[in-house]
């Protein structure tokens, strides 16, 4: 698990970073908001230093996908 | 039509497409120079553009680009846009007089973030293309 990216989403969405695996996302956190999504993105671009296209965005159903975006983009998660 | 549609995130498919027309008249190329301070003689002194080759005034192609603003907080989706990035690239000129068709497109939805991706066009009678460009916009 990447200990940053978890920290991030947890902070954000407000929720235990125990609770957190790849199947969750904005239909399953409660409080996944259209405004805390978008927080989510500013949070992981900065905390990264990276930027998502907005065909990226349109593609995250949920954490796997934002894992497969960031190591797309060459983040070590694992790091 | 003042009031806007309502659509949902839910309710936004992708392919949804919303138009309009819009007469290019005097009135508002000379509403928009007032507005934007924008008095470029191709747009407003008609003896400076005949000797363009253009061969007379220019509307501002940021007059055209405001018609976006109509479109996503009208009908794309109208009363919960959020209006977030456009870009544009202007493609061919228009002239005073010419109507337009202002049209949007959904072509992508983000679940994460409540954002919508619209491909937004603007064609002049002859259905020749004068502005596209992508818009993000936040359903609230």
């Amino acid at each position: 698990m990447s200990k940053k990216l978890y920290e991030i989403i947890s902070r954000v969405m407000k929720i235990d970073i125990s609770s957190i695996s790849d199947e969750l996302g904005p239909k399953t956190i409660e409080n996944w908001t259209s405004f805390n999504g978008y927080v989510l993105l500013n949070e992981l671009e900065t905390g990264f230093n990276v930027k998502f296209t907005i065909d990226e965005v349109i593609d995250v159903k949920n954490i796997a996908d934002i894992k497969r975006h960031l190591t797309n983009k060459g983040i070590n998660l694992d790091a | 039509m003042h009031n806007p549609l309502d659509y949902s995130f839910n309710e936004i498919k992708i392919g949804l497409e919303h138009y309009f027309e819009v007469s290019i008249d005097e009135k508002l190329e000379k509403d928009f120079a007032k507005i934007s301070g924008d008095f470029n003689p191709l747009h407003m002194d008609e003896q400076y553009a005949k000797e363009t080759k253009f061969g007379k005034r220019v509307c501002h192609g940021m007059l055209l680009a405001s018609f976006f603003s109509r479109l996503v907080g009208m009908y794309l989706p109208g009363k919960n846009a959020l209006y977030f990035s456009q870009n544009l690239n202007f493609t061919g000129p228009c002239f005073i007089g010419d109507t337009v068709i202002v049209k949007g497109k959904i072509t992508g939805k983000s679940e994460a973030t409540k954002m919508i991706k619209i491909e937004t066009t603007i064609r002049n009678n002859a259905g020749e293309l004068l502005v596209d460009g992508i818009a993000q916009v936040l359903v609230r």
